[in-house]
């Protein structure tokens, strides 16, 4: 798999998160939930088709239920690059 | 008051073509459940579905009309003629007709999209419309049997089929016309569509067992398995089946719907209780005469648990002792079909008096603690019957039946 720096990760997971929720990046904090976000169980499933089709990964059913905050869902996009 | 009465049934689904095969089947608890052929399927995370076997529509139709028929219609076309032959009426002007589709061409939609990307839009077909749009199917029925009196088309996603037969019971009940033919069909089963109920996470990923896939109620269950098919009814006022001396099935006694108003895909405690409480209502039934439910139950993790939340609080106690069962390990999830196959399966249970197990029952679920009749079919007699369908989008539908 190609070497994708980690901040590089964290921005376009941040980016992809903006796009899906329709919020400004800078709402963004590692803490917020996806809930907080204005997100709900469709969206999360959203962001993880979005996370796989942008960085070619597979995320298991188990992380999607685990993605309970934007540190938590990059994370989980780390975790299928390695 | 008119009384309305179920007087011919017509299926087709995963367990093949007609109410015997279907029938059959649910005895036996044989699934039909199976790897998909329709098309490839084998990168989906999902490679299972109830496809209909053994269906050529030319023995319904001529090669130009099958070809410009989409195969949500062909099917609708099979479990009509079932059910008008089976009636033995001769439909007229004056008779009506309500369909119900979650998803009508959509089929067809997929494929002209494909032509337009590979092709270009000049290869688009100009029936691309009259194929796939919602009433196509009710235009062909109307058509084929000459029904001329009330007609239209209903689309509540998954409660499309069930709401079809109450409409079609209201329009009895109330006046309009001595005769309906009503209710659903759905032919989902084409490569985008799946790959869409694929990122929904919804589908069961159980591809080496398909048969022991949906588990409704069952701890271990991991998602429903979709399926294509089509039953239909035909409703008829007391007075005109007496006139003609048709048979009888059953009676249907009350219908009761709602909408939760609230999430877009989960179900709702509230929504589904006030339709459950509308249907008992308007039939007159109390909870204690209930014997027997056929549930939604879709195999989902959310679905089971709530409609069992739903029933408990509708009645009480007693939904302890009232046997239920969920036939979509059978045949898959139907969509706009699921509401109309379950009142089929529960017309034959009232008249066969045996109650249709719920098959790959394997692990109890505290959140799901009511008698699902596990694993094997049941002998009882039913009096009084619910069937219940519940829609994405929120809409819930029940419809009581009775034995005459």
């Amino acid at each position: 798999m190609e070497h994708i720096d980690t901040e590089d990760i964290d921005t376009k997971v941040k980016r992809i998160i903006a796009e899906e929720l329709q919020v400004e990046e800078s709402a963004i904090t590692d803490e917020a939930t996806i809930a907080e976000l204005g997100g709900d169980s469709l969206k999360a499933l959203a962001l993880v088709s979005a996370f796989e089709a942008e960085f070619n990964i597979t995320i298991p059913d188990e992380d999607l239920m685990a993605m309970n905050s934007i540190q938590a869902a990059v994370d989980i996009v780390k975790r299928q690059l390695k | 008051m008119r009384r309305v009465f179920i007087t011919g049934l017509g299926i087709i689904s995963a367990l093949g073509i007609g109410k015997e095969a279907f029938w059959s089947s649910l005895k036996e608890g044989r699934s039909g459940i199976d790897r998909i052929t329709l098309f490839d399927a084998s990168q989906f995370r999902s490679q299972i579905a109830g496809e209909i076997k053994g269906f050529d529509p030319v023995n319904y139709l001529n090669r130009k009309e099958v070809r410009d028929i989409d195969r949500a219609t062909q099917i609708a076309i099979a479990a009509a003629e079932e059910a008008k032959e089976d009636a033995g009426i001769n439909f007229d002007e004056y008779h009506g007709i309500v369909v119900g589709t979650g998803l009508g061409g959509i089929t067809t939609d997929d494929e002209q999209h494909r032509v337009l990307y590979t092709k270009g839009h000049r290869f688009v077909s100009p029936l691309t419309i009259p194929m796939a749009m919602y009433n196509a199917t009710e235009c062909h029925l109307s058509r084929r049997f000459g029904i001329k009196g009330p007609g239209y088309t209903l689309s509540t996603a998954c409660a499309s089929g069930l709401h079809a037969i109450g409409e079609g019971y209201r329009l009895i009940k109330e006046g309009y016309t001595d005769a309906v033919l009503c209710g659903g069909t759905d032919a989902t089963l084409s490569e985008a569509i799946f790959a869409a109920w694929c990122a929904m996470r919804i589908l069961s990923k159980r591809n080496d067992d398909p048969k022991g896939a949906c588990r409704p109620y069952s701890k271990d269950r991991d998602g429903m398995v979709l399926g294509e098919g089509a039953a239909f009814v035909v409703l008829e006022d007391e007075e005109a089946v007496s006139r003609r001396n048709g048979k009888i099935y059953c009676e249907v006694v009350g219908y009761g719907m709602s909408h939760d108003a609230s999430h877009i895909t989960a179900p709702d405690v509230n929504g589904q209780t006030k339709a459950l409480s509308m249907a008992l209502r308007s039939s007159n039934t109390n909870p204690e005469d209930v014997d027997y439910i056929n549930c939604h139950g879709t195999g989902t993790l959310l679905n089971d648990k709530v409609e069992t939340e739903s029933i408990k609080r509708v009645f009480g106690e007693r939904a302890y002792t009232i046997p239920m069962s969920a036939i979509k390990p059978f045949v898959g999830h139907t969509l706009g079909a699921s509401g109309a196959i379950g009142v089929v399966a529960t017309v034959l249970a009232i008249k066969g008096s045996l109650i249709p197990p719920t098959i790959n029952y394997t692990e109890p679920d505290p959140e799901c603690d009511l008698d699902y009749t596990p694993n094997v079919a049941r002998q009882k007699e039913i009096n009084v019957a619910l069937c219940n369908a519940f829609g994405f989008g929120g809409n819930n539908a029940v419809l009581v039946l009775k034995k005459v």
